[in-house]
């Protein structure tokens, strides 16, 4: 038989398909990625980080079998509705949901880092480190789910969050669920590392229920669990209405332009937002400065020369050593070797996460008060509770106390004022700038 | 073969290539996979309550016997011509702050080279604790922001101890602590005033203090459950006293920019992360001068 010859043409484009349908049929299921940029940054050898994926898949299980002990106080049923893959059951029951609606932007592990993350300003929160900037606790608390589900059904104003408001309310609650599942598991991910980083030379972390469980887990459990306890509730507002209410704004006035609330050295004198353009949120913060130490690619390349050579000059050394027996020797030198690679290792590690992370650290941009756009919400309530615990994660300082129940550095009404003047800032003259005069108007 | 062809083998060698680039888009740094089979077996053993076997247990510091006591000290210097601390240039409140030489003090070399703000502390933990020490266990310790710098850039603290940030400025700051075993503070002083915070869990390492009203200002705090941390001096002096003798010890030292790791010292060298293990005489014990190398930055 003859083959004809546009058959063998073809032959490319046949293997080219077999590569695309190949890439359909068979492909491994998603799974957590580690913290690389805590692993890089903390410096884990390989055995280091295999130890830190096993536990934690030990604790909380892969995306498409979530698990969760009992200690977490989490709804596992919940958890499963909102993991695995996309599907619906005989009744019509929507599974797999935070892969249907969220992963795109915060990605598989919950980092922030899903497929569209790099085309997003402000780019998508990473839940791994368990800071949440929209809620009403205290600072350093975790949100209610209150908190959680608002966002959902709100949104975010000016970011690409979307309002999730039709979805109904048992699939609301299992993504929360879901949000708190993966936030919790990379709170002890990041514990984890740390206490992986304390073993002394020599020794391995105990792999006990006392070290895993009662230190690690319970750390990041109970912070959940008492977040309804932590939340802030302010006095009532005073009267605000005719001359009380212009009082009040100017007094908010005179606190934001005031060296004691200092509003203006960030938000700016106009309040557009353009006082402050050079800082960093503390997501953005990590990777920024992971990157500072690490300097340019002559810098990396004078690093890894520096290593080298005092490798060397010690091995060279150890070997010049009369005192020491040949076989102290032996195992000196397979230190120094060992070290060396470590060094190496770890550096090119650093280099190779930076380089795979799908965004560059950006800055963080004071919110331009005169837009009337609140991401965490519009009511006074909302802008009290920024003013309050100030923003987690952000510069954005608390003007209320650091404890509950001390004293903060603006009292309550004075924290009213300034909700009063932040709310009436669209409304000023600036915000809306006179319209050039109607030339066919005729008087 | 003729144009025709050619130019569908051209087009199906193009498609093979797309192919193969889609395979081939920015690479995940992801980690190691996990082992389900190891993940399982943890799994089972921490659901039953069962403690696993694998791990070291941590050498027992708190042993037995009346405890002697040892001081420790020694000296850090810079080896060779220290670095010209790059200045700062006041970009906000200039009529205070620029007032004022600032200059970056990552790398404060004193003189005769001295290595100031070096924290060399107790990693060992639970050690009987000198009863010298319970005088000062409820003290304020002060980070004051002054001169639109924090004063000291680097100090220790201990858990039962209570931080005053303080502003003597006549200006507005914030100090931002970036803690993890404590919760994180961002609070705003006031000219002239001050905020008392207590910081009631141990930190593994000396964790950053800013200003974001003015983005050069840092410090560094340490916080132990222990007495037993020491920030050196500016002739780069540092000292522990009351410290248990006669049982193992590891310390570490710290450097907010350098790499602790091969420092020499009396009696022994630092490993890679900057500890140590020793063991104390009572009285006294000289770690003599450590030299850190200009590389180690």
């Amino acid at each position: 038989m003859r083959i004809p010859k546009s058959a063998i043409a073809l032959l490319p484009f046949a293997l080219a398909s077999m590569v695309f349908l190949a890439g359909c049929v068979k492909s491994d299921p998603p799974r957590f990625n580690l913290n690389m940029v805590e692993v890089a940054e903390k410096e884990l050898t390989l055995e280091q980080q295999q130890t830190d994926a096993d536990v934690l898949e030990a604790l909380f299980g892969t995306p498409d079998d979530p698990f969760v002990l009992p200690e977490t106080k989490l709804n596992l049923d919940k958890i499963r509705l909102a993991a695995g893959p996309v599907w619906s059951d005989q009744h019509g029951k929507e599974r797999g949901l935070f892969r249907r609606h969220c992963v795109h932007c915060h990605g598989i592990t919950g980092d922030g880092a899903g497929p569209t993350a790099a085309i997003l300003n402000p780019y998508p929160r990473d839940y791994r480190q368990g800071k949440f900037k929209f809620k009403s606790t205290e600072r350093a608390a975790m949100p209610t789910d209150a908190d959680l589900k608002r966002i959902l059904h709100d949104g975010v104003p000016d970011t690409a969050m979307p309002s999730f408001a039709l979805l109904p309310d048992d699939e609301i609650e299992a993504l929360v669920e879901y949000v708190k599942y993966l936030s919790m598991r990379g709170q002890t991910e990041i514990k984890l590392i740390d206490e992986i980083t304390q073993v002394s030379e020599g020794e391995k972390l105990p792999l006990n229920r006392e070290m895993l469980v009662d230190n690690l887990l319970d750390g990041a459990a109970k912070k959940w669990a008492t977040a309804a306890d932590q939340v802030v509730f302010p006095p009532e507002p005073p009267a605000r209405t005719g001359s009380a209410l212009e009082q009040s704004i100017a007094a908010g006035r005179t606190l934001y332009y005031g060296t004691i609330a200092n509003c203006f050295k960030c938000h700016g004198p106009s309040a557009l937002g353009d006082g402050q353009a050079s800082d960093y949120d503390d997501w953005n913060t990590q990777v920024h400065k992971l990157e500072q130490a690490l300097g340019d690619s002559d810098a990396i390349a004078q690093r890894r020369a520096t290593i080298i050579k005092d490798a060397d000059e010690n091995a060279e050394k150890t070997r010049q050593d009369k005192e020491l027996s040949a076989e102290d020797k032996e195992t000196a030198l397979k230190s120094i070797e060992e070290q060396k690679a470590q060094a190496i290792y770890a550096l090119d590690l650093k280099y190779k996460v930076i380089e795979a992370l799908p965004y560059p650290p950006r800055t963080i941009t004071p919110r331009n008060l005169r837009a009337g756009v609140y991401r965490g919400g519009r009511r006074p309530l909302d802008i009290f509770h920024r003013l309050y615990t100030g923003i987690n994660g952000t510069p954005m300082p608390a003007v209320g106390p650091a404890t509950p129940g001390g004293k903060g550095t603006l009292t309550p009404e004075q924290m009213w004022n300034l909700v009063d003047y932040v709310l009436s800032l669209p409304y000023e003259a600036i915000s809306r700038p006179p319209r050039p005069a109607n030339p066919l108007a005729q008087d | 073969m003729n144009s025709r062809h050619f130019l569908a083998f051209a087009c199906s060698l193009v498609g093979l290539g797309l192919a193969l680039a889609a395979g081939c888009s920015r690479p995940v740094v992801a980690g190691p996979r996990p082992d389900p089979a190891v993940a399982l077996k943890l799994r089972e053993q921490l659901s039953a309550g069962g403690a696993a076997a694998e791990g070291a247990k941590p050498e027992d510091a708190a042993a037995e016997g009346p405890v002697e006591w040892g001081t420790l000290h020694g000296v850090f210097k810079f080896a060779g011509q220290p670095p010209t601390p790059a200045p700062i240039a006041a970009t906000k409140d200039p009529e205070v702050c620029g007032k004022h030489p600032l200059v970056n003090e990552s790398i404060t070399v004193g003189p005769g080279g001295g290595l100031a703000n070096v924290i060399l502390f107790l990693r060992t933990p639970k050690v009987p604790v000198n009863p010298e020490y319970d005088k000062t266990a409820k003290d304020e310790v002060l980070l004051d922001n002054k001169n639109c710098r924090f004063e000291p850039h680097v100090l220790a603290m201990r858990t039962t101890q209570t931080l005053l940030i303080k502003n003597s400025d006549p200006i507005g700051h914030n100090s931002k602590l970036d803690l993890t075993a404590n919760a994180s503070i961002n609070a705003l002083i006031p000219s002239g005033q001050s905020a008392p915070e207590q910081l009631t869990k141990e930190e593994s390492l000396p964790k950053q203090v800013g200003c974001n009203i003015h983005p050069w200002m840092g410090a560094w705090l340490l916080v132990r459950s222990d007495p037993y941390a020491s920030v050196s001096n500016p002739t780069g002096e540092f000292k522990i006293e009351n410290l248990p003798a006669n049982r193992p010890l590891e310390f570490q030292v710290w450097q907010e920019k350098g790499n602790m790791g091969g420092l020499a010292f009396q009696g022994g060298k630092t490993d890679t992360k900057g500890r140590f293990k020793i063991k104390l005489k009572p009285g006294d014990n000289d770690l003599g001068t450590i030299e850190v190398q200009a590389s180690a930055f």
